[in-house]
């Protein structure tokens, strides 16, 4: 029994003389253990509380609760309120053992011993409460046996197991899978075939008498009798928990330096007010080792407010962040420690966090940039130099952010000092930045094959069932797949025409609506595919839309509406191939975030209608993106032009744009304008 | 009304104002739980019958804690089971360093709605432990289990709350 185990059985007082006499020994000795005592009891405390004092009812409501006792404590002076002590007494229905052995990953179900099923397109995280965590994809059927014990019957899945949970064993139809601390996958499928896959650590799968030990990475297929083990593995083919990444930035603040510079304006630095590395300051000591950052000065200035921050900032590349977790961080956490010296009423003891979000960065990262989502916490320190108080902070990360910004700093009130800004000592240390990201599915795909037909038709799809929650949706045959109709797609990416030398085309009738929940919309993938999207009715979608890839051809012709919360761009890659991307744009109205034609194989024709994004980028540092307006109205808030050309041959082109240098572009980006066509910018 | 029973009946006011509070350490130093109802009320019976030693102004509820101690541990000896108790030394340092508050409201809302997560079947467990008072040996008897799985369950049934209940308040500030 470890200690805490030992504390809750005590509290129900389940342990012996001898074993509450070692348990009194421990708890006196050591206040770490005192701590998790009261840690523990905090629950135990609360059940207590709320089982006496309210009806119990709404919680126990499938227990028949009865009321059956009332009772005044005797001997109260009359002027005092009676203590009310109510009993409840819950008849109790004899039921199967239950014993919780996991939660679910937002702790939103606990999940008690037994069996678990999934569908197909269904997804689980579950923590084992010694910390194991596996994911789950359907369809799938497992067995919880106890904290540390699952039985993997038929699916496939992807376990983490935690340093401490070692041991943790997952059982399958002709043998067992012990885990060593790794990260590993395991397939049973329909047949009883059992591979397992090693990604990191060491996992020793047993077969009767046969133990094969696999460590880094490696794969072992056991089909009937035969067993082979291969070395490598891919994680891509498993499901995979959700990650934490612990990032440690500034840390523990060791080196020796000075911060200052104001705002920063490049990615992984620090810069800001006037800061130092104190080793310590008065009776203030860092909380780890090393040094800690002591707030100095700052550069508001004083007639702007009256409340003044001593400030830190560090841009963070959210690239580099989902390249380094191989996922796309969905959470932050920022928590740092701070303390002041002691002081007096005079001394401020104010500390802020800040996250905010950046699709760029701006001189400034004012409020009034580009800031799309921004959260601020304050923190109170104590006065007591001795004791470190935490801050927490966290933010939800909206998808294809580009910047997160991090702030601390600590405020002065500048009011209560004639000498105008004094920092008495504020400090900060044990600095992290913590990414999260949620569960990775396997990749899968979803194949429309064959002859022309409607989406709806099941029978056009692999497995007979229209798609849902794939990592791809592919649609490829020499058929047009078409959408009339309201439909939805769930998936990961929709891809038309993926192999090489396919070809798929997706038409959308006029009055017909296409909804792609999905991160990316490909229009042509390898290389020789052909791939059509025409769309007389409406696509909608929250992801991002690619117009060819390295493929042959690819075209989009929109007499409907086009609209994306994201990016469309024509070409995702330059490309050696010969291969052509067009968007043709013949009435109807095309609506994005942003536009891009970076590449030579870019070509984009608005015929009729409107396009309205938020930034049309035309060329790039070396491509020759072409545009061609005849009429509608083309509308950009921002404009960012390459070596692109934009032939206004007729129409309207409207331009918001904030920057003064703006009209010094124009006679040489816009150089092939020629015939009938207004221009008109904001200023005028 | 003379000034000693006024005295009286205003420290029995700060019992009653405290009683969910010194319950709770009752509720954090012994093993069990059957007798605290009746412990709670020797514990008000002997600050009454001693009121006339408590000082305004002093801290009242590490008073009524000590007592509170002494009662527990008079208790555990009465009934000859003094060794299943945390020892004396031990019960000391714990309450000097017991925290201000052990259930506070927002705990409580959050523990409400973690308790709606757990099946019908813990729920039922934990309140004939918790409303009844019953011994695991007895919860186990009734139900037809071994009393290890009681034991298990729980301790594990209070672990998932503590996790839940951490979630459910650290979300709010969010």
């Amino acid at each position: 029994m470890n200690l805490e185990e030992q504390i809750q059985r005590y509290l129900d007082g389940g342990l012996d003389e001898e074993q509450v006499a070692k348990l009194s020994d421990v708890l006196r000795d050591s206040s770490e253990a005192r701590k998790t005592y009261w840690e523990l009891t905090g629950t135990h405390v609360l059940l207590d509380r709320i089982y006496r004092e309210t009806s119990g009812a709404e919680w126990a409501e499938s227990a028949s609760v009865k009321k059956v006792n009332f009772r005044w404590l005797p001997t109260i002076a009359a002027a005092v309120i009676a203590v009310v002590v109510t009993w409840w007494i819950v008849e109790w229905r004899s039921d199967p053992a239950s014993v919780i052995v996991a939660t679910t990953n937002n702790g939103s179900e606990f999940l008690e011993r037994g069996s678990l099923t999934l569908k197909e397109g269904e997804t689980k995280e579950i923590t084992f409460l010694k910390g194991t965590r596996v994911a789950l994809q359907g369809p799938l059927a497992i067995e919880l046996i106890s904290d540390e014990r699952m039985r993997l019957i038929t699916g496939k899945i992807g376990v983490e197991v935690p340093e401490g949970a070692e041991g943790f064993t997952v059982e399958t139809p002709d043998g067992e899978v012990i885990d060593y601390g790794t990260r590993f996958g395991l397939e049973v499928d329909n047949a009883g075939d059992l591979r397992a896959e090693v990604f990191q650590g060491r996992i020793d799968v047993v077969i009767g008498e046969k133990i094969h030990r696999m460590e880094g990475q490696a794969s072992l297929e056991v089909s009937g009798n035969s067993q082979s083990l291969t070395p490598g593995s891919d994680s891509s083919s498993f499901p995979m928990p959700s990650l934490k990444e612990a990032w440690q930035i500034g840390g523990s603040f060791n080196r020796v330096e000075t911060f200052k510079g104001g705002r920063p304006k490049l990615p992984n630095k620090w810069s800001g007010d006037l800061l130092e590395i104190a080793t310590s300051f008065e009776e203030v000591r860092p909380r780890s080792e090393g040094g800690m950052l002591h707030f100095k000065g700052t550069s508001a200035q004083e007639d702007v407010r009256d409340t003044v921050a001593s400030q830190l900032w560090r841009i963070v590349d959210l690239y580099e962040v989902r390249e380094k977790m191989g996922r796309r961080p969905e959470r932050v956490n920022l928590s740092g420690w701070v303390n002041r010296v002691a002081g007096d009423d005079q001394t401020d003891r104010d500390f802020l966090f800040g996250l905010s979000c950046h699709q760029e960065i701006t001189e400034a990262l004012d409020e009034g940039g580009d800031v799309t989502t921004k959260v601020l916490t304050s923190l109170i320190s104590d006065s007591d130099p001795e004791t470190w108080e935490r801050a927490d902070l966290q933010l939800h990360l909206p998808p294809n952010l580009r910047y997160l910004v991090i702030m601390v700093g600590a405020r002065e009130d500048v009011s209560n000092n004639e000498d105008g800004q004094e920092f008495d000592g504020h400090f900060l240390d044990d600095l992290n930045l913590v990414f999260a990201a949620g569960m990775r599915r396997s990749i899968d795909y979803h194949y429309w094959r064959g002859s022309a037909g409607e989406w709806e038709t099941s029978g056009k799809w692999s497995e007979n069932r229209e798609p849902s929650a794939h990592s791809y949706t592919v649609i490829q045959g020499p058929g047009t797949a078409t959408v009339s109709g309201a439909h939805s797609l769930d998936s990961g990416s929709l891809v038309i025409a993926l192999d090489n030398d396919s070809q798929g085309s997706v038409e959308l009738k006029s009055g017909s609506l296409l909804n792609l929940d999905t991160t990316e919309t490909l229009v042509g993938y390898n290389r020789g595919a052909h791939a059509e999207l025409l769309i007389e009715g409406s696509l909608v979608t929250n992801g991002r839309i690619y117009i060819g890839r390295n493929n042959k051809t690819s075209r989009v012709e929109v007499t409907g509406s086009l609209l994306s919360s994201d990016l469309i761009q024509l070409c995702q890659y330059d490309s050696d191939e010969d291969t052509s991307a067009e968007l043709v744009v013949d009435g109807g109205k095309v609506t994005a975030q942003s536009l891009r034609l970076i590449f030579d194989q870019s070509k984009l024709t608005l015929k009729e209608g409107e396009i309205d994004v938020q930034e049309l980028v035309l060329g790039g540092e070396s491509g020759q993106a072409h545009l061609v307006q005849y009429g509608g109205m083309m509308r950009v808030e921002k404009m960012t032009l390459g070596n692109g050309t934009y032939e206004l041959l007729g129409g309207e082109l409207w331009i918001k744009t904030a920057s003064d240098r703006f009209p010094d572009f124009l006679p040489n980006a816009l150089r092939s304008i020629r015939g009938e066509w207004t221009l008109i910018t904001a200023a005028q | 009304m003379t000034d000693e029973i006024a005295h009286t009946t205003y420290v029995q006011g700060l019992f009653v104002k405290e009683a969910s509070r010194i319950r709770g350490f009752i509720v954090s130093m012994m093993p069990g739980g059957a007798e605290i109802d009746d412990l709670l009320q020797e514990t008000f019976l002997t600050i009454s019958a001693k009121a006339e030693s408590f000082e305004k102004g002093t801290n009242f509820t590490a008073w009524a804690m000590t007592i509170a101690r002494f009662k527990v541990m008079e208790h555990f000896r009465k009934g000859k089971r003094r060794e299943l108790l945390l020892g004396d030394e031990t019960l000391e340092r714990l309450l000097d360093e017991a925290p201000e508050h052990l259930s506070e409201n927002p705990q409580v809302d959050a523990l409400k709605r973690c308790l709606k997560k757990l099946s019908p079947a813990v729920r039922q467990m934990l309140a004939q432990r918790y409303a009844e008072g019953w011994k695991p040996e007895r919860i186990a008897s009734e139900a037809g289990w071994g009393a290890n799985s009681v034991y298990v369950s729980l301790s594990r049934a209070r672990t998932a709350l503590r996790e839940c209940i951490q979630r459910q308040t650290k979300g709010g500030t969010a």
